[in-house]
């Protein structure tokens, strides 16, 4: 996910099996910066709610119940390694309807010039974690 | 037939079968994990969540 991407954003879904919770959600979302003369790429990060019934990707009727939004600063001295970004904060819960999905939405908002955000698939190898969300308790 | 003075300890018996039954119902939450890891399936921007933490990419 680059500065310039038409889409600007990435998501991953789950299926939702039970109720969520009202409370703190817990989003884990280290990447690494990469782009040649770039340092800097904001990201926001989104939890939300997709009822079932629309096309793929079709994004109208969700409803978001977090967020947090985080500028990432590339280590020039490590510039491989994962920039950690977590966070907990409040957020709704939602209601266990069949076949709503639940989505973890990462939107660029903005950085230098052909900078490039990748989530840290590699975990511990780039000294950082997998993206992850803790769901409230 | 069972003697009249086993049918307490029966009544008993099932009355803590129902509770234990009770205490380990599922609550509404019970079918989410307590956490989801991003996943990447066969190229980066088809991402999953899945809910056991993922082997390194």
């Amino acid at each position: 996910m680059s500065v310039g991407d038409a889409r600007g954003y990435l998501e991953a879904a789950y299926p939702l099996r039970g109720d969520v919770p009202q409370g703190a959600w817990g989003l884990v979302g280290d990447g690494i910066v990469f782009g040649t003369g770039a340092a800097r790429i904001t990201v926001r990060f989104e939890v939300r709610r997709r009822p079932a019934g629309g096309l793929p990707g079709d994004d109208s009727r969700d409803l978001l119940l977090a967020s947090a939004q985080h500028t990432f600063v590339r280590d020039t001295t490590k510039p491989f390694s994962a920039v950690p970004f977590s966070a907990t904060v409040p957020g709704l819960g939602a209601r266990f309807v069949t076949d709503d999905l639940l989505v973890y939405r990462f939107v660029l908002v903005s950085g230098d010039a052909g900078a490039l955000y990748v989530l840290n698939g590699d975990g511990q190898k780039t000294s950082g974690q997998i993206p992850r969300l803790d769901l409230p308790k | 037939m069972y003697p009249l003075r086993r049918v307490p300890n029966l009544v008993l018996v099932l009355l803590t079968c129902l509770l234990g039954l009770s205490c380990g119902a599922p609550s509404p939450s019970a079918g989410l994990p307590a956490s989801l890891w991003i996943h990447y399936s066969q190229r980066e921007i088809d991402l999953i969540l899945v809910d056991q933490a993922p082997p390194v990419f």
